[in-house]
This record gives C-alpha cells, structure tokens and sequence, in this order.
C-alpha cells in the first residue's frame, strides 16, 4: 500500500498550507492508535524534502496525494534512515531483546534534535524531525523539546504524533497546529486490511474490521492471531459473569503456554478496550464501577509486560474484571 | 564496475577516508565508503558522517566504469594487510564487490549507491583561495580554544568572517568562554561579501591532518551553510554550525596600561614547574608582577605550595593576578618570538597576549580569582 | 472499650480493600491484633506458609465472651475511641475487618479468656457460616486458629503462591513486627520448626540483628534523635555494610511498618556520597511522632503514609543518620568471618579485572597470589563458606578461572617491608588501625592491631583522604574560580531570580559569582575553577531548580563532590607503589581522625579486620 486512504482532509490542509507558503513549523497528528498518522507523517516529511531539493516533484502528483512516484533520490535515502535532514525519535528497542521497545522516548534522543539543529542542514533548506509518539516523552524529555519547538532554525517542520493528545503538555499543545485523523469507515477499513493481508479468510477479517474500530493499523497488528476466538471468550465472560471461575481459568491456562505470548499481548490489550465499550451502555452505579475497572485493567495491562506479571495470574485477574461487567454480577 | 589500483595510493586514500566514518554506527549504510570509477580513469572515494563529507580521488585502471558502496573499515584493513607494491582490483556486481590481489580474493557485501547521501559540493557562491601556511596558521593558533561545551554549541568551532568596514582583514576566532584565540590574515579575493561561518571542530580536525600533503594554496568556496576545501587531491565539504558567534570583539581589551614583557619560554617552564603540585583539575597559578620580577606560586590545600621567580619587563604598579596554569601554557605555548607581551589591567580584568602588535595572532585569558 | 459497630460513616471513610490475600495478609491482621492487645508474648506457628494453617496465641488482655461474637462480624472494633477521630488511631489494627475477612474465606477457631473471668470462651465459624460456641480451656489471652484458608474457593486458592514463597511472606511479615516491639516476646515456628524465639524486652540493635543479621550488631551505629515532638531511633549499618538491594531498609512509622517514597530517599541522601549508587545500606527506623502529624489512612494495606510536614520528617531522618555516621567516624565494617574474605575477594577481583597489560604482570602475578591465599582460607575453613544470606555471592565465572590459576601456580603471600619488629607490638597496639607491618603486592597494607589483624587497600583510603581534604578546603572557602570571558545571562522566571539572589553570597563562597541581571535574568560573571568549562546555563537553572524545591542547595555540593571525588581519585596513591612503613603508618594515623574514612569514594571497604577469634576460627583452633 502507498496510497494513505481515508484521509483526504488532512492532506488538503497540509499541501495547502505548504503551496501557500504559510506551512506551520510543527503538526500535531492526533488520532486513535493505527489510523494513519505515522504513515501521513512519514510521507509529508519525503514530500518537503524531495520538493526543497527539487520543486519539480509536485508537478507529477496527484492534488489529493503526497505520494511521489518513481525513483527518487530522497526517498532512497529516506528508506535507509540516511537521510541527513530526517530526524525520527521513536522508543528504541532494548539491547537484549529485538522484539521490545523501551518504555520511553528518553531526553538524550530528544537532545539528539539538538544535534542536528547546531550544523546547517545537508541537502536543502529543509530539516525534518518526526516524533512517534509524543506521548511517549519521558517528562524531562517534553520539557527538553519544547526548548526545540519554540524556535526551531528556519525551514525546520516537526510531525509530532499524539494518541491521545488530551494527555499532552499544554505548552506543547499550544505550540503547534493540530491535525486531526478520524476513525474510517468499516468498508474502508476492510479495503485496507485486505490490500495488506491479501490471503485473509473473510471471517478473519470480519473480526479485525471490529476490532480494528476504524484504525486499520490497530487491526493489522492482530492479524493471524485468530481474534475471533479470543473475543468469543471474552464476550462469553461479559455476559455470563463466569460464576463458577472456569472461563476465566480455562483462558488463563491457554493465553499462558509460551507459544500464546502474542495472543496473550493482544489480550492485554483488549481487555480494557472491551471494558470501555461496555461502559458506553452503562449508567450511574454501574459506570462508575466500570469506570474503575477499566482504570484497574489498563493499569494491569500496562504494567504485565513491563514488569513481566505471571501471564496466568494476569489473565486471570483481568478476566476477573470483565466477568464483573456481567448484568447479573453484584 | 571494474578498476585496478596500486596498494600504497589505495591505502592512503582509504586511510584519509575512513577516518571520517564514525565506527559504530546504526545505519548501515553511513559506515561504508562510496567508490565510484569513472571511464577517464578517476577513482573517487567517499566517506560522510553526515556534517562532514571527504572525497578523494586517485588514478586507476578503470576496465568498466561503475559505483558501489562498502565497509569503509573492512576495506581499509584489507588494504592494510595485502603486501607492499601488489596491484589490487576491484569490481562490484550483483550486491558484492570483489577485491583481487596476487592469490588473495576477498567478496565483500555492498549496499546500493543511492543510499548514499551525497552534499553537493558545486554550488557554493563565494570562492577564493588562502596559502596553506595561513590556513594551518589560522587552525594551529585557534584550535585550542574551541569549546567542547555542547550546550552552547556554537562555540564548538573556528568563527570566520570578514571585516565589512573595507579593511581587507579576514579574521578567525575561537573561544570556550575562559579564553580567546584570534588570527587575522589579509582578505584574500573573492572573500570580500563572504557570509560569517563558523566551521565545526570535526571538520577542523580533519583538515588539519590532510593540510600537511597539500599544495601551496587552498580553494575554499563556501555558502550560509556549507564550507568546501578543495585540496587538490581531496575535497573536504562540511556543514557549519547553526549559530550565532557571539560579539568576540567586545572582550578584546583596548585599554590594558600595565605591560609585562618576558621570555615566554622561561614563564612557560616557571608555571609549569609550580603546577606540578596545583590540584589537576583547577591548577591555579598566582602571579605577583612587580617592576623587574615576576613571582609565581602555587598552593594546595593537599599538596603545599611552590614558588619561583620569572625576570620580567615591568614598569607599572604592583599586581596580583591568578590564571588557569593550563590556559597560561597553551597560550604561550602559541607565541613564537622571545618576547611575549602581555597586557595586564587589574586582577579580575581580561588580560590580553600577543607576540607584538604587528603579529597575526592574539589571546585574551580571564583569570582566576584566587 | 469495648467492642462496638462503627458507625456507617466512620466505615465509609475507612478505605475499603480486601484484606485477606494471601495468607501473610491474614497473619499480619492476627499478629496486630495480638500486640494491640498489651501481649508481652506472642507465639505463631505455620503450617505450609500459611496455607494449610495459621495460629496466633497472645497473653493479652482477651476478649470478653459475649463480645467474641460481635468481634467476627465486619467493621465491629474496640479500637477507635468514642468521637470516631480516625486521626488519633494509636494502634495498629483499627478498621474491624481483619477477623470478620478471615472469617469468610476460611475456617476460624477464636478461643479468649480475659482476666476477670474464670474460663475461656471457643466460638468457630467456617467461611462466614456460625458453625459452634463453647468452653474452652487457656490460659489468659487469645488463641487464634486459622485452617483450610480459601479451600471454598479453589481458584483463588490455585493461584496461590508456593508454600515456600508464602512462607517468606509471612517471616517478612513477623520480622518487622517484632523489631517494631523488642518489648515483646516473639517466637515463630514453620512445620513444627523453630525458626527463632525472641525475648521480651531486648535492646532495639540487639533485636535488629537477631532479625536481620547477626554481624549487623557489630557493623551499626544506633540512631537516637530528637526534634521538637518528632522522635527517631533506630539502627543504621555502617556504609561499609551494604547490599546489592535496599531489601533490608525497615522503617517504621508510630510503630507500623511502612514503605514511603520520602523515607527511602531520605536515607539515599543521607548516604549519597557513603555509598555507591547500585549498593544499599542496611537499617531499621523507628519514627514517632503525634498522630495528628501524620496520616496513615492512606492505603487498607497502611504500606504508605502521608505527613503533614514532609520536609521537616526528612530533614530529621537525614541529619540524624549523617551525625551518627559522622560520629562512628573511621570505623569501618568489622566483618566476622566469612565476610572478611567476602570483602577481600571482592577488592582482588576489581584489581585483577584492570590490570591485563602485559606490563603490569609482576604486578597481577603478586595480587593474584592475594585471592590465592584467600582461596585456600575459604577452603581449609568449612564454616567460612557455609552459606550466609549476608554475603551470598557468586564470583563470576573469569574470576574463578583466575583463582584456578593462581591456585596452580600456588605463590605465596610475599611480605614486604617488614623493618618493624614483633617486640614493638605490645607498646603501640592502641592505636584502632594498629601499626604497619607490611604492604603486600604493593597494594595492601597489613598491620597488626591489638585485636587482630587489619589490611588496608592504600589506593582506596588514600583517595577518600583526599577528598575528605579537599572537601575541608571547600568548607574552608579556599575555593577558585575561573572569570568568564563573557559573562554568560540566564534567563529564568523572577521568583526562581529573586530566591537565587538571595543565595548569591553563598554561591559566591563556593566560587560562583553572580549578579541579578534585569526582573528575569541572573548574570554569570565566574564560575568554579573545579568544574572546569562547565556548562553554566544548565548549572544555574539546576541550582534554582534545587533551591526552590528544597530551599537548600545540596546540588552544587553534589556537583563539587564528583569533581573531588574525580580528582582525588587521580591524585592519590596508586595501588602497586611501595610505601615506607613511615608512610603507612601516617596513613593509618590520618584514618583514625578523618572522618568517612572507612569506605572509599565508590562505598567499598578502605580496610578489612580478621579478629583474633576469626583467624583461630579460620585455622580451626576453636
């Protein structure tokens, strides 16, 4: 897929505000989690810097696009992170094991900004730096960005990515312009899915349009981890309450064998998710005790990996707290 | 690509080169040397860290022209390694690149050349030339100033600019914020409407190592954001620092009454002598300056204390000045007469050194109080 | 008082939680009871960690009969006085949950008998259900018997830890009850096994140790201290006396164990420069103060605590663990046995990690003839090696290919220096450090003391001198400071101005000379000589940063000591330069008066003494 779908009012704005030459020095990509922001990001930083070398490149895309095609020289050296203008702050991954990322974007990477901000840029006017996400900021690291934000050299543009931008520092907030990124649309989202899982079963990809919840991304990353099954369970223990305990330790079983550990992530992940959903229909009483449910799971959910809880005991804990969502649980 | 070269200019060109490359580096490809053959017989090798970007250029036997990138470390070392005087031949296809010499056949993996990023060094602006000797003048006599302090990151290179006021001076300063290093040589032409740069410490440093091989004249060209060095042989391009150099012109004192002339050789061993015994990180020096005579002392709260007396030409009233004893000895370290003057005003004002007012460069050192 | 319902909105502002978790949760509730019951001896036995069985006995005050019932229904206390001030709890256990908890996820037997009356009273209730009352026989006091925890509830009982692990839960639980109240008797006992019996009314150092660590005894300095209506005793190990984990770290709050962010970071700054940053100290803290200076109603789990006057509590803890450590002046850890060659071992190996160059082999050839000998200590000495929770420690696998080695070649001990005669020994033993004798592998120093034998690492004592010299000359205000060619303006917001202002001449004394410079700006004309090309922007705002949340600069003396840590480190004597005994034997002489001379920069040990008694033990003449 090289085509961002879905979000054709976002890249208006943003080639509009470039062509009228009033391009805001930082964009603050707001949306839920796997909608398209990274990509939107990722494709505009080529696209101001394959058009500061050469002001030819637009002339061949399309108005609604920032898609460039062919070769060209920027992407190439986009595509092997030797870009000398591109700076990309993400969580690294840990030494010891490639699968993980770190906790946070530490203050050393955002120093890093710093670096390439004291020599002139290489290859034209144009620097970009792109943050994926800013939520992940450690707290000194925010304070040392906005340093950076605040008057970055000319032809400087950052894309800062926010899931839940709500949470963000106002300072921050209030330095850049905000470019939101809506939930698509269900056929839109199976057009997605498809194009990037060609081999799906149609009731695979059912699931994953409904777990997905208009970010095709979010769902991309269940692929091949038979979600259907795994909202069954959870669906059978919202509703029933699992009295007798036996749901709850059949899932803890199965989710905590070595071999599960992605569904057991996916899990993690749902649980709360699920409980939020549920606490749309819920009112009063009931709310609030979802409310804290939900504050309890995503907390748990959180911290399982980070602190590497007992898998079985998590599960067991968090499907705990979706058997209290049952109607008929006091 | 297929090209033929003797090991000795190989080795020199590769060893020039991969200094530039930083060891350990996360992105493959800012590890590798691009090599690239052209049919009138030309080798170029290049090698990039991103700020600074060496090109150098050698005579080959070029069969096929082409380019290709490879460990710039492990073709160095390989070079190395193969005997004296041997022919070696390269030539890259399908991802790998062979390296042929006498019975040794090495196959290294390449990445491809458009990963490569490449500053353009054609399309500076401003152009002129400056004779070697004052280019390794302006460097030898400023480096040691240059801060290391990051954060304020533009003072971690060498200032260059012109005098507008039609002087015909071009002038070059270093500082970390203790003292200050300045060089003025006349205004070569085509410099007159240059922009002020100043040039990163890395790029410094490694124009310094290749000065000693070159010809009588540097071609400089440069922009608001690039500096390139053609030395002939090499082509070094660099970016600048991002900043502003601060007004260094203000500091320079004007009015210093107080004029202590001494052998700079006999201060030099006098200091370095009493600092043996000063705490290495501080090695405070007190200097009592009276008519006919320096005194030197050191004390340390761990160590005792040391003194020595200087002869020294000195008319004005008795002064009482501490400095850094390692600022003191780089400084006059830099002057080449017999006499160095040094131009004193009170005990907690800028001091200022030179050789004499006809020499290019001076120094200005604040003291310590002590 | 009596036992009586709370009202509804006293339980309501009790923060609910469950109680009962596992079984160290239950236990703990018992064992609060008991105390708070004026027992002067509490006995408790385990079955299975807890799991297959728990029992409490007290000699308290009891409970009356016809309030046994009452005590098992839930938020029923005798603990909270009439005018429900939560504020003034002075016990332990207060919320009336704990038995009813128990009660209603196991099978409960509560026997009492209070002083007035002439039998005991039985009542038993099984998961929440009344089962059977009656007459019981006991002494007075109260026996509380709890089986088949959660076995109605087998998937909570599944996921049940091991026994074992249970087991550790409840020792920890029990440990830091019984060093709250040396005044009490405790006694423990797992699977029919005594793990310890505890008298009444021991000394409180006395008591830490038996709980924690024998040695520990030797290798504290007892904390006492008082400030306005705060008061703070305890035990503190001496810096030398460390771990890998701060495990070991009890503090108490008006006799209740609490785990508190300010505490710990308390006790990290009173060690700060003591300790390296990976090692912990060990200690217990007991801090009283009146209960309306504190709330511990924060968590059911009562782990964490809030104070009303947090700085204050902090400056207390602080001042009071830096005077006593100041006062223990040089001593350093008196390790008994095992622990000298801990110790020792340890130093060898950092010196043989960084001496591989080939021309320094004379030297490596002689050190590891140092861990040899050690090696052949440990094993001609059974009882040394046994192992110790204190000094359980596994040499990393190069280290002990070293040691084969060195075995091999088998050289010995090579003394050196050794102009003083045996005779002199009796004349000048008083001395703590004794006198010199001789300096093995040009590294060690070894004397003789009257009790024993001492050995000195000369790098690492000479390095703490140093900086204990250098820090005097800063106290002293015989500082440097360099001028700044430009003076440097950093712009900060005017309240964090006007307080540096404030601070100004003192920053001046430590060679930071500044001026205010408009509203929001403070002007930097020099800096310290010792920081070297310092990045001052990052400095002063650290500093104001520091001032404003503390009122009290510790930063820029932190800063200061890493540079004369650093220092000191290049400017003392290096290991392997041979000394005169005259030269030794000031260094001892300036150890005994300096004060923190006991551990070096980085927390290890400067010197290691083997009793007499120890090195009998090691030779098995005891």
């Amino acid at each position: 897929m090289s085509k961002l779908l879905g979000h054709d009012t976002a890249i208006k704005i943003f080639r509009h505000a470039e062509e009228s030459g009033r391009l805001h020095h930082a964009w603050l990509l707001t949306g839920a989690k796997g909608v398209g922001k990274r990509f939107f990001a990722d494709q505009a930083a080529a696209w101001l810097l394959a058009n500061a070398v050469n002001p030819d490149v637009k002339k061949n895309v399309e108005p609604l696009s920032l898609d460039i095609t062919g070769h060209n020289p920027t992407l190439s050296l986009i595509k092997a992170g030797s870009h000398p203008d591109l700076l990309r702050l993400e969580r690294l991954f840990r030494d010891s094991k490639e699968q993980e990322r770190a906790r946070n974007i530490t203050v050393d990477q955002v120093r890093s900004i710093q670096k390439l901000f004291s020599t002139t840029p290489a290859l034209s006017f144009r620097r970009v730096v792109i943050i994926d996400s800013i939520d992940d900021l450690e707290r000194s690291a925010a304070n040392a960005l906005l340093k950076n934000l605040e008057e970055p050299p000319a032809g400087t543009i950052f894309f800062l990515i926010s899931h839940a931008a709500g949470r963000l520092l106002p300072t921050i907030r209030s330095r850049c312009h905000l470019l939101p990124f809506h939930l698509l649309e269900d056929n839109l989202v199976e057009h997605i899915l498809k194009h990037n899982l060609p081999d799906i079963s149609d009731e695979e990809c059912a699931s994953l349009v409904k777990i997905s919840q208009g970010s095709p991304g979010y769902g991309l990353k269940f692929a091949g981890l038979d979600m259907a099954e795994l909202d069954n369970a959870i669906e059978n223990l919202v509703k029933t309450g699992d009295r007798d305990f036996l749901l709850r330790s059949k899932l803890a079983q199965s989710l905590s064998l070595k071999s599960a550990q992605s569904r057991y992530e996916a899990f993690l992940e749902r649980a709360p998710t699920r409980i939020a959903a549920e606490a749309h229909h819920l009112r009063g009483e009931k709310l609030a005790q979802a409310i804290h449910l939900w504050e309890k799971a995503r907390q748990l959910g959180n911290e399982a990996v980070s602190f590497s809880l007992d898998p079985q005991a998590t599960v067991f804990t968090l499907a705990g707290f979706l058997a209290r969502l049952a109607p008929t649980h006091k | 690509m297929k090209a033929t070269i003797e090991r000795a200019t190989l080795l020199k060109s590769l060893s020039h080169v991969q200094s530039v490359v930083e060891r350990r580096n996360t992105i493959p490809i800012l590890s590798n040397v691009l090599i690239e053959a052209a049919s009138n017989g030309c080798v170029k090798l290049m090698a990039t860290d991103l700020d600074l970007q060496v090109v150098e250029t050698l005579s080959a036997e070029v069969d096929t022209p082409g380019e290709t990138t490879v460990s710039a470390h492990m073709l160095f070392e390989i070079v190395r390694k193969l005997p004296d005087g041997s022919q070696i031949q390269l030539s890259a296809a399908d991802g790998k690149m062979l390296i042929v010499a006498g019975r040794s056949r090495f196959s290294l993996s390449t990445l491809p050349r458009d990963d490569f990023p490449v500053i353009n060094e054609s399309e500076l602006p401003t152009h002129f030339a400056l004779p070697t000797e004052s280019l390794k003048q302006i460097i030898d006599k400023t480096r040691f100033a240059i801060s290391v302090d990051e954060t304020r990151y533009y003072l971690n290179g060498i200032f260059l600019h012109v005098l507008k006021n039609g002087e015909g001076v071009m002038k070059a300063a270093a500082t970390d914020g203790h003292r200050l290093a300045c060089v003025t040589v006349s205004c070569p032409a085509g410099a007159e409407d240059m922009p002020d740069v100043i040039i990163p410490r890395k790029c410094v440093v490694e124009l310094r190592k290749l000065l000693d091989e070159c010809e009588e004249e540097i071609k400089i060209s440069l922009s608001a954001s690039k500096i390139c060095f053609d030395l002939g042989h090499a082509i070094l391009t660099s970016k600048l620092i991002d900043g502003t150099f601060p007004d260094y012109t203000r500091v320079i004192p004007t009015a210093n009454d107080k004029l202590l002339k001494v052998n700079p050789k006999a201060l030099m061993q006098g200091v370095d002598r009493v600092a043996t015994i000063a705490s290495e990180k501080t090695r405070a020096v007190k200097m009592t300056i009276e008519p006919g005579k320096i005194s030197l002392s050191v004390t340390s709260p761990e160590n005792g204390m040391a003194t020595e007396e200087v002869p020294g030409e000195y008319d004005a009233d008795h002064l009482d000045i501490g400095f850094n004893a390692r600022y003191l000895l780089d400084i006059l370290g830099q002057i080449e007469n017999d006499v160095a003057e040094i131009h004193l005003a009170e005990s907690a004002a800028p001091t200022l050194i030179r050789d004499s007012d006809q020499s290019a460069a001076l120094y200005v050192l604040m003291p310590m109080r002590v | 008082m009596s036992i009586r319902r709370l009202p509804e909105d006293v339980i309501n502002r009790i923060a609910a939680g469950e109680v009962v978790e596992r079984p160290a949760s239950a236990l703990k509730e018992l064992v609060e009871n008991a105390i708070d019951a004026q027992s002067t001896r509490i006995a408790i036995r385990l079955i299975k960690g807890g799991l297959d069985g728990i029992e409490v006995i007290d000699n308290g005050i009891g409970i009356p009969m016809d309030e046994m019932r009452l005590a098992l229904e839930r938020h029923a206390t005798s603990k909270l006085p009439e005018n429900d001030a939560i504020e003034a709890v002075t016990t332990l256990g207060f919320r009336g949950e704990a038995l009813p908890s128990i009660a209603s996820v196991a099978r409960l037997t509560l026997e009492s008998r209070t002083s007035k009356s002439d039998s005991g009273w039985q009542i038993i209730v099984d998961n929440g259900q009344f089962e059977k009352e009656g007459i019981a026989a006991l002494p007075k006091g109260t026996k509380i018997k709890v089986d088949s925890l959660f076995s109605r509830i087998p998937a909570r009982r599944k996921f049940m830890r091991s026994a074992k692990s249970e087991y550790m839960a409840c020792h920890d639980i029990v440990r830091r009850l019984a060093m709250t109240r040396p005044d009490i008797g405790f006694s423990l006992e797992h699977d029919g096994r005594r793990v310890f019996s505890l008298n009444a009314g021991e000394t409180r150092q006395r008591r830490v140790a038996a709980l924690i660590d024998r040695t520990l005894k030797d290798n504290s300095v007892p904390i006492e201290y008082q400030r306005d209506q705060m008061y703070l005793e305890g035990v503190a190990s001496l810096p030398t006396f460390h771990r890998g984990l701060a495990d070991h770290q009890y503090l108490f709050v008006n006799g209740r164990p609490v785990k508190d962010r300010l505490l710990i970071g308390s006790v990290r700054a009173a060690y700060h420069d003591l300790l390296a940053k990976d090692r912990h100290p060990v200690l217990a803290l007991f801090l009283t103060l009146p209960g309306s200076d504190v709330d511990i109603n924060v968590h059911p789990a009562k782990g964490e605590v809030r104070f009303r006057d947090a700085n204050a509590v902090r400056s207390l803890i602080v001042g009071a663990l830096r005077e006593s450590l100041d006062l223990s002046g040089f001593r350093s850890a008196q390790p008994a046995d095992v622990q000298a060659m801990g110790k020792w071992q340890k130093s060898s190996e950092a010196s043989i990690e960084t001496t591989s160059s080939p021309k320094e082999d004379a030297l490596h050839e002689s050190k590891s003839s140092v861990s040899d000998s050690s090696l052949l200590f440990k094993a001609k000495s059974p009882d040394a090696v046994r192992p110790h929770s204190f000094s359980a420690k596994r040499p990393s696998p190069s280290t002990s290919d070293l040691w084969s080695a060195a075995a091999q070649s088998s050289l010995p001990p090579m003394g050196r220096n050794t102009t003083t005669s045996p005779s002199e020994t009796s004349e000048q033993t008083d001395f703590p450090l004794g006198l010199a004798r001789g300096q093995i592998a040009a590294t060690y120093i070894v004397a003789e003391s009257r009790d024993g034998l001492v050995i000195v690492d000369q790098h690492a004592a000479h390095e703490r001198l140093v900086m204990e010299r250098m820090r005097r000359a800063l106290e002293n205000g015989q500082v440097t400071s360099q001028r700044l060619l430009m003076p440097e303006v950093v712009e900060m917001d005017e309240v964090s101005c006007d307080l540096f202002e404030q601070r100004q001449d003192e920053f001046a004394a430590l060679g930071l000379e500044t001026e205010r410079f408009g509203h929001e700006a403070i002007l930097v004309r020099a800096t310290p000589a010792m920081l070297g090309n310092c990045a001052v922007k990052a400095m002063i705002k650290d500093l104001a940063g520091e001032i404003t949340a503390y009122d009290q600069s510790l930063l820029l003396k932190e800063k200061f000591d890493h540079i004369v840590a650093t220092m000191a480190c290049h400017g003392s004597v290096r290991a392997g330069r041979l000394l005169s005994v005259a030269e030794m034997n000031a260094l001892l002489r300036e150890m005994e008066i300096t004060p923190h001379s006991g551990q070096c920069n980085h927390g290890r040990p400067t010197w290691v003494k083997l009793g007499h008694k120890d090195i009998e033990k090691l030779f098995g003449r005891s």
